[in-house]
């Protein structure tokens, strides 16, 4: 019955605009420096102020697992990063992106992938829908917009801005301001935090930062995090607070031979209920290795004290985008592998796979990226979620991507 | 990854941005003569912008840099281009290295295997680059009859290799300028005798108060149209305020390329 209606309703969206005058002057205002002024001016390298950024088109498929009807939808996205030297120690940043969505997804689902997109997590509200309708949506949202001062060693950095401790290539127990969602491999920017962050560089490899966000609930994460060199290994140490909970880690990064070894720790407990509470444990390491002639494989594992040791159940694909590192897994233990080759210096094939070998289900990605000029790339990927009901991956289905991506 | 395609890039530069001597004008063995022409490019430190493009038959990719050095034991490469790889930064501070990436602000420890990659299949090996010392440690050198090249008169050396050296050539001839020391031509063959790729310097000028060849190209003899070459856009030797105190993570998260007028 609400396929039906579903249905009936795709060709609503015309009549439901709801715009707001000043909303949509302004957002018109910033289509029209992305298209218009950028693409003279990023060239300005040495220039007080530095734009870039890519436009792509993005197209999806998805082939259900509960259900035979696929359903798909595209993208138009922008990105431009302006980066504003007034002097030599402030910098500004302004990080923008300009998302047009459109298909036959967005109407199966409506509101609530449209929500999904423009769902804010930050203190400030930075997400401007311009317009929508039932199937499709366009917005902007700003991800980036900090002022960064440096004062000989000391950095400040204020305003919405990515702080990134994760160490390991694929699961990052230590990433307790953004967490990596390794599916969502078309944002790699990540989204930002409005946070405070100061760095004291106490020597060329090694530093101290401290760091406090509020998320838009007002909830603080604020910790310390401590980084060295020795041994030819970078190391840190973590120790602070994650949404109420108290939270300690450690990570590195070497090497064993020529393979690169790293590896991330953190334990979360209850700030409230410290003490008749069982905290949790989530460690994840990791190796990789380069061949001579580019063949390249990558394998991690990771371990949740929490995770489920039977069937792990279902995630809801569109709550992926905002893991935490206490649900980077629901499993108790998970391993990924990856293995990639240029078959040309133009042509790359990658193969991932992730298992929850105690629920059997799995995680297939194929894809090949094409070098096409010196600027543009076109890539295709597939996602093959596997496994019985009731199981992490179970209930995905199949996803099917491409990406033409110009970069500028 | 493929950030791995410009590991093998940051390596390449190491053979162009090491420090030099002063030249003696007594008579040389030809072994001293490869040894200063190998040194022509060292300095205490160094700054350059420099250019590398792989051709191939029916396509053809470039990579712009800047680059600092100290000694051979700090390296800093800053991308500009492509667009695509714009910002992102390698450091090697003494034995280890790191890449930082500015969109995801994220600082990579770059493992052994990985820095040995090549560039999106250049010409350049990584013993032409990394072990580039070793055509002065690893063979016999032997002068032939001198030669003219490139307009300049030139020691011709044979180098063959030392029994126990592990190298990949059967044998290498040099062309070396008289006047200037430096190396014009390099022909490498295998262990058959067949020559297999040849490295060619030109266009020299003076750069960083030397006469240098600002560039260079390394040809494939064995694979029709294959070609890398490099294209030294400025170089500049003992620059001010280049000390170790300048290689660090702080440096490499907030470098910003350097503006030169280039006439």
């Amino acid at each position: 019955m609400n396929k039906q209606k579903n249905k009936n309703n795709i060709y609503l969206p015309l009549m439901h605009r709801k715009l707001k005058a000043n909303k949509f002057i302004r957002n018109i205002f910033l289509f029209s420096i992305i298209f218009i002024v950028s693409p003279n001016l990023h060239a300005q390298q040495n220039s007080q102020v530095t734009f870039h950024g890519f436009l792509e088109y993005t197209n999806t498929t998805w082939a259900p697992a509960a259900s035979n009807q696929w359903v798909g939808f595209s993208g138009i996205h922008n990105r431009i990063d302006i980066h504003w030297y007034p002097g030599n120690n402030i910098t500004f940043h302004l990080g923008l992106r300009n998302n047009i969505e459109f298909g036959s997804m967005l109407a199966k689902f409506y509101p609530i992938y449209n929500n999904y997109l423009t769902r804010q997590n930050g203190w400030m509200d930075l997400t401007f829908k311009l317009t929508e309708g039932r199937s499709y949506i366009l917005y902007s949202n700003i991800d980036r917009m900090n002022f960064k001062w440096t004062i000989k060693n000391l950095e400040i950095s204020i305003g919405r801005q990515r702080i990134n401790w994760g160490i390991n290539l694929i699961w990052n127990p230590n990433d307790i301001f953004n967490t990596y969602n390794y599916f969502n491999f078309d944002y790699i920017e990540r989204p930002g935090s409005d946070a405070v962050l100061l760095q004291y560089y106490t020597g060329a490899l090694s530093s101290i930062q401290v760091a406090a966000k509020l998320d838009k609930n007002k909830q603080l994460t604020a910790a310390v995090n401590y980084k060295f060199n020795a041994l030819n290994y970078d190391f840190q140490i973590i120790g602070g607070i994650m949404n109420k909970n108290i939270v300690a880690g450690i990570g590195w990064a070497g090497q064993i031979g020529g393979a690169g070894f790293t590896g991330e720790g953190s334990y979360f407990n209850s700030a409230e209920h410290f003490s008749d509470s069982t905290g949790q444990l989530i460690f994840s390491i990791g190796a990789n290795y380069t061949f001579k002639k580019g063949l390249y494989l990558n394998t991690s594992f990771i371990y949740n004290s929490k995770g489920a040791t039977g069937n792990a159940g279902f995630r809801n694909l569109f709550e992926m985008g905002s893991l935490s590192p206490k649900t980077l897994t629901l499993a108790r233990t998970e391993i990924f592998g990856e293995i990639s080759y240029p078959f040309t210096p133009l042509i790359k094939g990658d193969f991932s796979t992730i298992l929850n070998p105690w629920d059997g289900s799995a995680f297939l990605g194929p894809s090949l990226t094409f070098n096409l000029t010196e600027n543009m790339e076109l890539y295709v990927m597939g996602q093959l979620f596997t496994g019985k009901k009731g199981t992490e991956y179970g209930q995905f289905g199949q996803m099917y991507y491409m990406r033409l991506k110009w970069s500028f | 990854m493929k950030r791995i395609i410009q590991k093998g890039t940051f390596i390449l530069l190491i053979i162009f941005l090491l420090p030099a001597t002063i030249l003696g004008q007594k008579s040389l063995t030809a072994k001293e003569v490869v040894q200063k022409s190998f040194n022509r490019f060292l300095g205490k430190s160094s700054f350059s912008i420099m250019e590398m493009k792989i051709e191939r038959p029916t396509w053809s990719r470039s990579v712009t840099m800047q680059n600092w050095s100290l000694g051979t034991q700090y390296y800093i490469t800053y991308i500009t281009a492509p667009a695509r790889d714009n910002g992102e930064v390698f450091l090697k501070y003494k034995k280890d290295m790191w890449n930082y990436i500015p969109a995801i602000n994220r600082l990579i420890k770059i493992p052994p295997s990985m820095m040995m990659q090549s560039w999106m299949g250049s010409d350049f090996t990584n013993n032409d680059l990394m072990k580039q010392n070793s055509i002065v440690t690893d063979y016999t050198h032997k002068f032939n009859k001198s030669e003219k090249y490139g307009g300049y008169t030139c020691y011709v050396i044979t180098l063959k290799p030392l029994p126990e050296a592990a190298v990949v050539w059967g044998s290498i001839k040099i062309w070396i300028a008289k006047s200037n020391l430096n190396a014009l031509k390099t022909e490498f063959f295998d262990t058959h005798g067949n020559l297999i790729k040849t490295e060619k310097a030109s266009r020299l000028k003076i750069m960083g108060g030397r006469l240098l060849p600002s560039f260079l190209e390394m040809i494939s003899n064995t694979k029709k149209g294959h070609r890398t070459v490099i294209n030294i856009i400025y170089q500049e030797f003992n620059v001010k305020g280049i000390n170790a105190g300048f290689f660090s993570i702080q440096r490499i998260k907030s470098l910003r390329p350097r503006t030169i007028r280039i006439k």
